[in-house]
């Protein structure tokens, strides 16, 4: 018996198993320390024992039920703007002649690497009824007696939001059209579809899995998101889940029992969302579009429609994007903010920068996040195009759990994420604890889940006829995956790298708890000069931090476009 | 065996050989889990010290000044390093201070927010890994890590220059900077004759609408407590609650928008973030209300130090003349006797007005109380 298994093992084998060993280890740990902790008393180490209580205290509240009614309503409400502003450009811009298509990316680029605290205050000074910019411009223009807008409501936070995530659906529905044949498109013109016509029944439906993907991530983000919900929402006593679960956990020490509860409740909604995803891609083989014909994306010809198109994404982009950066660095130059006037431009200065790069540990930091941060990003991505690969191409039993985990870690707030991986790695003897190693581990794992919706919706484009071939021809799985495969779905790798190295620069929920001295990265700096008092230094920390991002992030997709499906135009 | 590749039929013969072993893996995915809960139960409890700084130190103490002064430098050189965990962002400027006067010892600053210092601490001293030698900072978590036993008893020589109410008798704790939260307002929106002179003041109709408060205002809720007893801060809290303040997050975020205009007032606001802003010219200032919380920063030593005598010599300098100038220098207030903060304005609006002093064993007993009152009143309204 054991023989038989001997002469059945590869270097294929063995590489594809210890990945999913791997991945399966790097995501249990913080969901089974998250399943445990709702379950007991006490915090690890403390000899507590078993209670269902924390079930009762998370969810015997009057105000619950009508939080999680408004995080309902407004992660489906920032949902459907980012989503139809997202699928709107990444439309015009991988699939028509319009114009301006270095401009769209470039912004989006720039919106994903802005520190969403920052975003959300500069929606403060456009939209609030008091000192917004837009609101006293509207006034004084309309001879209007009260502001048109007020950002403390429900629709101010839903705008907030929404407009601060369309890059994720923008991004992978613009790898999605990338990836489309136009032949199906084709037949439907040569049946009498019109343009709508065919982008309604035969575009849209082609990217379902790449949609649902980025649906379900707007939706995860929409109940789990604290900035707006806390910059926006307590003033305007518009109460989320997420404001209810700061406010009942934010007690020193965290309740790291009340917190892993809490987390649960997230996690039956994120895989609520991902039976849906299963259901509706149940069929993959619907929406392989990438075959072995031969094929070349078709852009759609506006004729004259071409400018005003180019000018309506421009006028959008200025309204969502360019506003609150330019609300940004207008602050980065300031001592303090006001409105801009004479004597405001007067006060100008480059102080801020100054006082940055005094600032011991800006480089340290920039240093640290790009390395830890590039090296997670490569790894989540490599890790989840294998997961997808097995959950789309292979008939092993337990590939959907596989899924299912990777995708699970979404669930986790970091600051439950982060107890769970400080414990585990200060009781076990791997020396990991107190170097950037332990922000790795925590980056691939806690962002794996972006990647392996990105590289999933990408492996379903794929038809494997193109694999079978490779196989077919002699090459051994690994020759298929790197040679077919990868640069098939590279559009959709992309997608979750630039993602997950944007958030290693934004999020701080996990290096606060994991960043050591000498470790420390950006988010930390950031959070240090928030809490420090310099707000318009970290307006300058955030323009440093877009500049740098976006610049390595355009970078790679130049070096990825040459190396994927481009080539063969 | 060559033509075996080209028999490919179905899905399963893909890749027979890979993925026999990873269905292996798969199946046997719920053995992996017991393997690995077992792994975790099978932890050895963390070893012992076997003399903790705590005892070192007290030692230490009962020899004559100068022979544990050299002693001190002494072994501090042999430590080479203090591990220090801070909450405020100028740690480090006092970090460096130190280092001037004692090259040899290296000062490794961990920058940690208030709750996330316990949390972390609380975490490694579990686990029976002590990494962390000194605190600094923490008002609020100062307490926590006593009841939580990690800190040790230090009796540093220094703390004879410190009032009674800066320093706890056992030796846990001793505050080493103070802050005020005043209350700030906007120069333009509040003319002169409608500053309040004390709390209840803000009760007036005047104020509805046109205050702020932080989200979590347990500092200046203690204060009040300490004041005027439970039961009136209570009211207060209510009635401040009653003229629909802005719950802000971020005292930062608070003062930016205070200048901005966004509302006319900040109910309890630390003064170095209005101090700073008014220098570079916003249209804010800040008065003293009578009976001014006052916060007292502690300085905290680990009960298993791993560097002990570096530890206590960075203690023994932050309560020192040369370490309370530093404090003075970063514009912070001293504990020290016959020390004054560097802003003359403060100092002289300090010095004039009604203060009200709790310390971290008064705060740390009443702690839940006080995040009890704020859960049940301070909720969102419209």
């Amino acid at each position: 018996m054991l023989a038989a298994y001997r002469a059945k093992f590869t270097w294929s084998g063995i590489l594809l198993t210890g990945i999913t060993v791997f991945v399966i280890y790097l995501t249990l740990v913080p969901i089974g320390m998250a399943v445990y902790g709702s379950l007991q008393d006490g915090p690890p180490g403390t000899g507590s024992s078993f209670t269902l209580h924390n079930y009762v205290r998370a969810f015997n509240h009057p105000i619950l039920y009508k939080s999680i009614v408004n995080s309902l309503i407004f992660a489906l409400g920032a949902g459907t703007l980012a989503f139809t502003i997202g699928c709107l450009l990444a439309w015009v811009t991988e699939r028509t002649n319009a114009p301006l298509k270095g401009v769209i990316y470039t912004a989006v680029f720039i919106q994903v690497m802005t520190p969403g605290i920052l975003e959300s205050i500069s929606w403060v000074l456009l939209l609030s009824p008091q000192i917004g910019l837009i609101n006293v411009y509207a006034k004084s223009l309309f001879n209007l007696s009260e502001a048109p807008f007020n950002v403390y409501s429900m629709t101010g936070m839903i705008w907030a939001f929404g407009v601060s995530s369309y890059t994720v659906p923008f991004l992978l529905m613009a790898a999605a059209f990338r990836s489309m044949d136009p032949s199906l498109e084709e037949a439907a013109f040569v049946a009498g579809s019109g343009n709508l016509q065919t982008v309604r029944r035969i575009t849209l439906r082609l990217m379902l899995p790449s949609m649902l993907a980025a649906w379900l991530m707007l939706f995860i983000r929409g109940i789990e998101t604290f900035e707006v919900p806390a910059i926006l929402g307590l003033p305007a006593g518009v109460i989320l889940l997420a404001t209810e679960v700061y406010l009942m956990t934010r007690e020193v020490p965290t309740d790291f029992n009340l917190a892993a509860t809490f987390s649960m409740v997230y996690l039956v909604v994120a895989l609520a969302g991902l039976y849906i995803y299963f259901r509706a891609t149940r069929y993959a083989e619907r929406f392989a579009v990438i075959t072995g014909k031969a094929f070349r994306p078709r852009l759609m010809n506006l004729g004259p429609w071409r400018f005003p198109v180019g000018g309506a994404c421009l006028a959008l982009l200025t309204l969502v994007a360019f506003l609150p950066l330019m609300v940004i660095v207008y602050t980065s130059f300031l001592p303090f903010y006001a409105p801009p006037s004479t004597k405001m431009f007067n006060l100008m200065s480059l102080d801020n920068y100054r006082q940055l790069t005094q600032h011991g540990g800006v480089y340290k930091a920039f240093q640290n996040n790009l390395l830890v941060g590039t090296a997670s990003a490569s790894l989540a991505v490599f890790f989840t195009a294998v997961i997808a690969w097995i959950v789309h191409r292979t008939p092993v039993r337990g590939r959907k759990l596989l899924d299912v985990l990777t995708f699970s870690p979404i669930a986790f707030p970091g600051v439950v994420f982060g107890l769970a991986l400080m414990w585990l790695y200060l009781t076990i003897p791997v020396p990991v604890y107190g170097t950037l190693w332990i922000l790795l581990i925590a980056y691939v794992s806690k962002y794996m889940p972006v990647s392996m919706r990105a590289c999933s919706a990408a492996v379903m484009q794929v038809n494997k006829e193109l694999e079978e071939a490779s196989n077919a021809s002699g090459a051994s799985w690994w020759a298929t995956f790197r040679r077919i495969l990868v640069p098939l779905i590279l559009p959709g790798m992309f997608v979750g790298w630039a993602y997950i190295l944007s958030l290693t620069f934004k999020v701080l929920s996990l290096p606060v708890l994991l960043a050591h001295a000498g470790t420390e990265v950006v988010p930390v700096l950031i959070f240090d000069l928030y809490e420090g008092g310099q707000y318009t230094v970290l307006n300058a920390l955030g323009v440093g931090v877009i500049i740098v991002v976006t610049a390595i992030s355009l970078t790679a997709r130049a070096i990825s476009r040459r190396y994927g499906l481009e080539q063969f135009e | 065996m060559k033509n075996e590749r080209f028999k490919v039929k179905s899905e399963d013969a893909m890749h027979p050989r890979s993925l026999r072993i990873l269905q292996f893996a798969l199946c046997n995915f719920h053995f992996a889990i017991r393997i690995t809960l077992w792994a975790l139960l099978l932890i050895p409890a963390p070893a012992r010290a076997q003399q903790n700084a705590e005892e070192l130190l007290s030692q230490l103490n009962k020899l004559p000044a100068a022979e544990r002064r050299q002693k001190l430098l002494d072994g501090a050189k042999q430590d080479r390093e203090v591990s220090v965990y801070a909450s405020f962002t100028e740690a480090n400027t006092l970090g460096n201070a130190f280092r001037k006067q004692h090259p040899s010892v290296a000062v490794n600053i961990r920058r940690l927010g208030g709750g996330r210092l316990l949390d972390i601490t609380v975490t490694e001293f579990r686990a029976g890994k002590h990494l962390v030698d000194v605190f600094i900072g923490g008002s609020t978590s100062g307490r926590p890590l006593v009841e939580a036993g990690v800190i040790g008893r230090y009796v540093s020589p220094e703390r004879a220059f410190l009032d009674a109410h800066l320093k706890d008798e056992k030796g846990y704790w001793t505050a080493f900077f103070s802050r005020h939260l005043v209350f700030a307002y906007n120069t333009t929106l509040v003319p002169a004759a409608r500053l309040p002179k004390t709390y209840f003041d803000l009760l007036d109709p005047y104020w509805k609408g046109k205050l702020a408060i932080d989200d979590h205002p347990g500092n200046w809720l203690a204060g009040m407590v300490k004041a005027y007893g439970k039961e009136k801060a209570t009211e207060l809290l209510q009635g401040v609650v009653r003229q629909a303040p802005k719950i802000i997050r971020g005292r930062t975020l608070k003062g930016q928008l205070l200048a901005a205009g966004e509302f006319h007032a900040a109910v309890d606001q630390t003064e170095e973030s209005v101090i700073e802003i008014k220098k570079k010219g916003a249209p804010v200032d800040y008065a003293l209300l009578e009976n001014t919380p006052v916060l007292t920063n502690p300085v905290l030593l680990a009960k298993n130090a791993p560097h002990p005598y570096a530890a206590a010599l960075f203690v023994d300098y932050l309560l020192s003349s040369a370490g309370q100038q530093a404090v003075v220098d970063i514009d912070y207030v001293p504990t020290r006797q016959g020390f004054k903060p560097k802003n003359q304005e403060l100092a002289a609006r300090a010095a004039k007005a009604k203060l009200v002093f709790f310390d971290l064993d008064w705060f740390g007993e009443r702690q839940k109380e006080i995040n009890d009152l704020i859960k049940e009143n301070l909720r969102p309204h419209r």
